[in-house]
């Protein structure tokens, strides 16, 4: 009896030690786990998190760097939210990414399909469509500005071909924010293309093959099966692209000023010109929280629209 | 074994954080090191200022921030901070040239650190509302009261704000002038010596010079161009500009402005000037290039020609921008220039002003220099300064520069002192009327209600400087 008490004793004293070693490893793995984290956390916090956090505490105030910076409660937002010129921005800004995005998409996937073909041409192409994407938005606005020179620019030269008179590209109401929308394209597709490629890869190749067998045609493969399969991709480069467009500052910047008549005023480029020339940094500052709030809700809603369709299987 | 491992895992995780944030550190003092000299020309002063530096240690130390400018601007400058920096022991100026795009940014943030330099330039008409601000510092207190008495009736208006003295200007000169290429008349049947006086002529010409890849006239297009480079027309035809005297209200829903607005919609319907202006406002390259016959242009643009075109200089002719009836001995242009200000904060007021004073109110020969090398395109709100140039015999050579003296100067007005959105939202009543066709007085109507907004949410009423 002593001898089964002592080896159940024994026995249970064992699963103990070995529970506590287990335990004493999750808490080391733990441990390393939370070491590997620190450094990205420390960075993020002094960067970001802590700057956010300074940014709501002084949208409070009437910042101003040379009198005391009064307190003014919610009276910036309250600007800001007030602002007519606020609300044609956003409105700029959902035009310019309505411009962008459904061009981009289409052309990317377009592309996307054709290079996947591509054996010993796809390389080059590959290589090719991304140089767009290490030249900078400044440089892209230049090299289009020639473009829409009004004498003697290759926009203007090609109208001519066609008997069109000449346009003022970015001086024109009908035509400015279009004059921001094709850099804006030309600078994206690149990635975007390389992206839905990626994606493409991906879909094996069986589910083409059974189609096949089913005598599925073209149009029906690429709505039943590509499409569905790009789900995921779709809404990782619905919500990256809606918010860069979103916030371009930039190229209207540089080519059209926000103009005419504040119709390419995108809301980074407001809250840019109120920064330079506000005598305090209040507006400014609200602002740019405003959109911070506004975009961190655009992308749960497309995060919502797009998972809320029935998972492919 | 296993603790070893870990111990290395440790070791290189917290060499690894370290690192990233010495890195982190390390990079920031590189890039506002870097960021102090972006220019090639900045670097060279710096580089030179620091070897003088090394020599006698209780220098004191003054940082000026000046805007990228022509390349004889910048010279000019070097020089005569090298002499000033030579010529005593007591004080060393830093000079460092930013570029304009990039200027609200770096001074914004310089002010937010408390690192903003002691002398900056700005606009002329921007020193007001900077002393609005409290930004810059009354200079009163640091200079002999003497030194004002030099300024002329202009320079006065822009520097003698609410009762003190805010800085020192350089030059001023016209915004608008006409600009037209004596050639080009010659070929389409004009007299090369006759420029167009009035509108009319204006518009005619600009049709007999207009021909397959030349406009007969660059203008200013855009909101913002459209808007200031007309200051010395909207008072020609209003007797005012935007704002009543008192800041209190809008006041451009004027037959005046009316009439203005018509004029460029006459110019850009006849097809004579380009809907997108060439290079931008009074740019020297198209008219040299030939790419436009005449030119809504600055004074300033006189001095680029003469720097980078200089052989088509004879081919140039100068006149004031047409009035209506040709009558040149009203308004047709505004009077635009920089100054220099002493920043609010800066620890070193006295010898700011002591510099100022050296460069600018102690011996006309400095700033004339800085007009020979623009070749005479510049005016003097300096009196000893102007006098001092009547007697070079170089300036009454300048052909441009009697035209410009007699016709436009004396009659030009002062750039408004209030903000500069007032003048966007008048710029967009042209822009609505050029481009939507709106009815003239309909769109400066919508203007002024967009002012009287912006006045009442800034409080604008009563802030007018005295």
């Amino acid at each position: 009896m002593f001898h089964s008490g002592f080896a159940a004793h024994s026995i249970s004293l064992e699963r103990q030690m070995v529970n506590l070693r287990a335990q004493s490893i999750k808490r080391k793995d733990a441990l390393e786990a939370y070491i590997m984290v620190l450094p990205a956390v420390v960075l993020l916090s002094i960067f970001v998190v802590v700057p956010i956090l300074y940014a709501f505490k002084i949208s409070l105030y009437d910042l101003n760097y040379y009198a005391k910076s009064a307190f003014v409660g919610m009276r910036n937002y309250y600007l800001v939210l007030t602002d007519p010129l606020f609300k044609t921005s956003l409105f700029a800004g959902f035009k310019f990414v309505l411009y962008v995005i459904p061009g981009q998409f289409l052309l990317s996937f377009l592309v996307a399909n054709v290079v996947k073909r591509m054996s010993r041409a796809g390389g080059f192409v590959k290589s090719s469509i991304y140089i767009p994407t290490v030249i900078s938005g400044i440089v892209a606005g230049l090299i289009f500005m020639f473009i829409y020179d009004f004498q003697g620019g290759f926009g203007n030269y090609l109208l001519g071909l066609f008997g069109v008179e000449p346009l003022a590209w970015y001086n024109d109401t009908r035509t400015a924010m279009l004059s921001i929308a094709l850099p804006a394209i030309w600078l994206g597709f690149g990635v975007m293309t390389l992206i839905m490629l990626a994606g493409l890869n991906d879909i094996p190749v069986e589910y083409y093959e059974a189609a096949n067998m089913d005598g599925a045609g073209g149009w029906t493969k690429m709505f039943r099966i590509t499409i569905p399969s790009l789900r995921n991709v779709f809404v990782y480069l619905l919500v990256t692209s809606v918010t860069s467009a979103f916030q371009v500052f930039d190229l209207p910047f540089l080519i059209t000023q926000g103009g005419p008549l504040g119709l390419t005023t995108t809301p980074n480029l407001l809250i840019f010109n109120h920064f330079r020339s506000d005598p305090y940094m209040g507006y400014a500052i609200a602002a740019a929280l405003v959109m911070f709030i506004l975009l961190g809700l655009l992308s749960v809603i497309i995060f919502k629209v797009i998972n809320s369709e029935k998972a492919m299987d | 074994m296993k603790i070893r491992t870990n111990k290395m895992k440790l070791l290189l995780l917290t060499t690894f954080a370290a690192s990233m944030l010495v890195a982190g550190c390390g990079n920031q003092n590189k890039e506002t090191a870097s960021s102090e000299s972006p220019s090639d020309s900045g670097q060279a002063t710096s580089s030179q200022s620091a070897s003088e530096s090394t020599a006698p240690v209780e220098k004191q130390k003054l940082i000026l921030w000046h805007t990228v400018t022509e390349k004889y601007d910048q010279e000019w400058w070097k020089k005569w901070v090298d002499e000033y920096n030579k010529s005593q022991d007591n004080i060393q100026v830093e000079l460092t040239f930013i570029p304009g795009d990039a200027w609200d940014q770096k001074l914004k943030a310089a002010q937010a650190t408390g690192t903003a330099p002691d002398i900056y330039n700005k606009p002329l008409s921007g020193v007001a509302q900077e002393a609005l601000k409290g930004t810059i510092m009354p200079l009163d207190d640091y200079v002999n009261p003497d030194v004002w008495n030099d300024l002329t009736e202009n320079g006065k208006k822009y520097m003698f704000l609410n009762g003190k003295y805010y800085g020192f200007p350089r030059y001023i000169e016209p915004s608008a002038l006409l600009l037209y290429r004596k050639d080009k008349f010659a070929e389409a049947g004009l007299d090369p010596e006759k420029p167009p006086t009035t509108w009319d002529e204006l518009i005619e010409y600009g049709k007999k010079l207009t021909n397959k890849g030349v406009f007969g006239i660059n203008m200013p297009t855009g909101e913002g161009d459209m808007s200031w480079t007309t200051w010395g027309m909207q008072s020609q035809l209003n007797g005012h500009l935007a704002l009543a005297d008192d800041w209190s209200k809008a006041t451009i829903a004027t037959d005046g402005n009316v009439e203005l607005l018509n004029f460029f919609k006459r110019v850009f319907d006849e097809k004579i000037a380009p809907k997108q202006a060439i290079d931008g406002y009074a740019n020297d390259k198209p008219i040299a290039q030939g790419k436009v016959a005449m030119e809504m242009a600055g004074s300033w643009t006189l001095g680029a020609l003469a720097n980078e075109f200089p052989d088509q200089m004879d081919k140039i002719g100068v006149s004031f921008f047409p009035t209506k009836d040709g009558d040149y001995k009203k308004p047709t242009a505004s009077l635009g220039g920089w100054a220099l200000v002493v920043d609010a904060k800066s620890q070193h007021p006295k010898e700011s002003a002591e510099f100022l004073q050296w460069m600018f109110a102690r011996d006309p020969k400095v700033l004339a220099d800085y007009y020979q090398r623009g070749k005479y395109s510049k005016f003097s709100p300096w009196k000893s300064v102007e006098d001092y140039l009547i007697q070079d015999p170089e300036a009454a050579k300048a052909p441009y520069r009697k035209i410009i003296a007699e016709q436009v100067v004396p009659y030009a007005v002062n750039e408004p002192l209030y903000p500069w959105d007032v003048s966007v939202a008048f710029g967009q009543a042209f822009n609505r009327v050029l481009l939507n066709n709106m009815d003239p007085m309909k769109s400066l109507q919508q203007s002024e209600k967009q002012i009287n907004d912006f006045i009442a949410k800034n409080q604008l009423a009563g802030k007018n400087f005295k």
